[in-house]
Order: C-alpha cells, then sequence, then structure tokens
C-alpha cells in the first residue's frame, strides 16, 4: 500500500527537467528530488498548487495510490 | 540559524578544558612535590564527617522559639599525616571529578559543534545528552560512595572523647534531579530529531 509520485511521466510529457521545474516553482532541486523519488513523508499544499500549476495537472495525475 | 551563540558557547568549552587541564597538570606536579618534600598537606585530605554533640554543651536560646539544643552537626576532619589509602582515596575523588568534568566537556563542545554545523537535533547528541544526564547523576552517586569510603576509613582509625562521629551522608540531590533533567532534555531532542527529519523530507 503506497502513494507513487507520477513527477517523473509529468516532466516526461511537459518535456522538462527537475532543474527547470525547480527553478520554475521555486523550490531547490533536491527537495524535488525527494519528492520525485518518493521519499518526501509530506507536501505542502502550496508546493502542489505551483506544481499543478506549472504542470497543468490535478494532484491525482501526480500521486497515485496503490494497494501492493 | 544564527551561529553566533554556538560558536561561543563551543569556544568556552574549549577554554574550560584547557583551564581543567592545565589545572590538572599544576595539581599533579604539585602533588608530587608535596609528596617528595614534606608529605601531603592536611588540606588535601579533608573528609566529610557528622558527629553528635552534647546538647547541654551548646544551648540554643531563642525568644521565639524557645531553647534549643544543637544535637547533630557536619564538619570535616583533616589530618597532618594521612595513611597512603587515605591519601589515595582522596585522590581518587578529586581524579574521578576531573575526569567527569573533562568528559562532560568534550560532550558539550561536540553538542555545540553540532549546532555550529547545522541542526542540533542528531541521534549522536540524543546519546550525548544521555550521557551528560548519566554523568552528572553518576557524579553525585560516586562523590557520595567515595565520601561514605572515606568516613569509614576514618572511623576505623580514629577515635575522639566526647564525640560521636559518623560517616557524613549527603547525597547531592541537586544534581541528581539536574541530571534527571538532562535525561528528560535528551528525551525532547529524540522527539524534536522525529520532528526534523519530518520537516527535512517535508517538499
Amino acid at each position: 500500500m503506497s502513494i507513487n509520485v507520477r513527477l517523473d511521466q509529468l516532466l516526461l510529457d511537459h518535456k522538462m527537467t527537475l532543474t527547470d521545474l525547480a527553478d520554475r516553482i521555486g523550490i531547490t532541486v533536491a527537495n524535488l528530488s525527494i519528492l520525485k523519488t518518493g521519499k518526501a513523508r509530506a507536501v505542502r499544499f502550496s508546493t502542489l498548487e505551483r506544481i499543478c500549476r506549472e504542470l497543468d495537472c490535478q494532484p491525482g495525475d501526480l500521486l497515485t495510490f496503490s494497494l501492493e | 540559524m544564527s551561529t553566533r551563540l554556538p560558536r561561543l558557547l563551543r569556544g568556552f568549552t574549549t577554554l574550560g578544558m584547557v583551564l581543567l587541564a592545565g589545572a590538572t597538570i599544576a595539581l599533579i606536579i604539585l602533588g608530587a612535590l608535596l609528596i617528595g618534600n614534606d608529605g601531603l598537606q592536611s588540606a588535601d585530605l579533608a573528609v566529610p564527617i557528622q558527629f553528635s554533640v552534647d546538647a547541654d554543651a551548646y544551648p540554643l536560646i531563642s525568644e521565639s522559639w524557645g531553647n534549643g539544643q544543637i544535637s547533630r552537626a557536619v564538619g570535616t576532619a583533616t589530618f597532618d599525616d594521612p595513611s597512603f589509602g587515605l591519601a589515595i582515596a582522596a585522590a581518587a575523588a578529586v581524579i574521578a571529578g576531573v575526569v567527569a568534568a573533562f568528559i562532560v566537556l568534550i560532550l558539550l563542545r561536540r553538542i555545540f559543534g553540532t549546532m555550529v554545523v547545522g541542526t542540533p537535533f542528531l541521534t549522536e547528541n540524543v546519546t550525548r545528552i544521555r550521557w551528560l544526564g548519566f554523568i552528572v547523576i553518576g557524579a553525585a552517586v560516586v562523590e557520595q560512595i567515595i565520601q561514605i569510603a572515606l568516613g569509614l576509613i576514618v572511623l576505623d582509625n580514629v577515635s575522639s572523647t566526647g564525640l560521636d562521629i559518623a560517616y557524613h551522608f549527603d547525597l547531592n540531590l541537586a544534581a541528581v534531579f539536574v541530571g534527571l533533567i538532562i535525561l528528560s532534555l535528551a528525551e525532547v531532542f529524540r522527539y524534536g530529531m522525529t520532528l526534523q527529519a519530518d520537516s527535512d523530507l517535508t517538499v
């Protein structure tokens, strides 16, 4: 049972690198990397909002839930 | 977070270690000179004792509380020519105190060092603070054990006319409480550590 982060796929769809996104939403690459690799314990609404705005997606596009 | 205060505190602990090392070396040299020349000084071998006093000999008079008497007193026994065993026991107390103080200063220096570099909420610091607590409590207990040992040696070898001498039991409760407070601080740090980890992994 886990929450999966689909940041990789979204970045690929938008032909954007992690560094580009980090620059645009104003958080460090290190922090964004924590999110991308699934190590994050929590995501601020403000971060989620900025990612969704930049990648033109819904929170559900970024985070998915699976029972495995 | 400003690192000025941790730097200052780390500097104080370094200074404390240098002063303590200097004082210890001076004490060793002085001790060696005293043993080499004219024996140990009585002042170096003060043993805390308590004794009964003849209640009639020292009456206390108070207008507010009526008459009173001194029944038990605490004092210090000093000896001009102490035995080697007594000297060793007294020296052990001093050495134990110096070692404990040194360890405390080293631990404090390392804790302040982590504050200079970054966050103090680390597993190492929890262990260090826990050790500080144990050392403070341990020092009070060991001091008491040594005092009792010294008292027993004195009681075995000394007789006094008119005084009922006993070893002085006076556990430093303040130190024990401070030690317990430090131990609780270690737990606070442990909780702080989990909050820090949460904060670090929140994006």
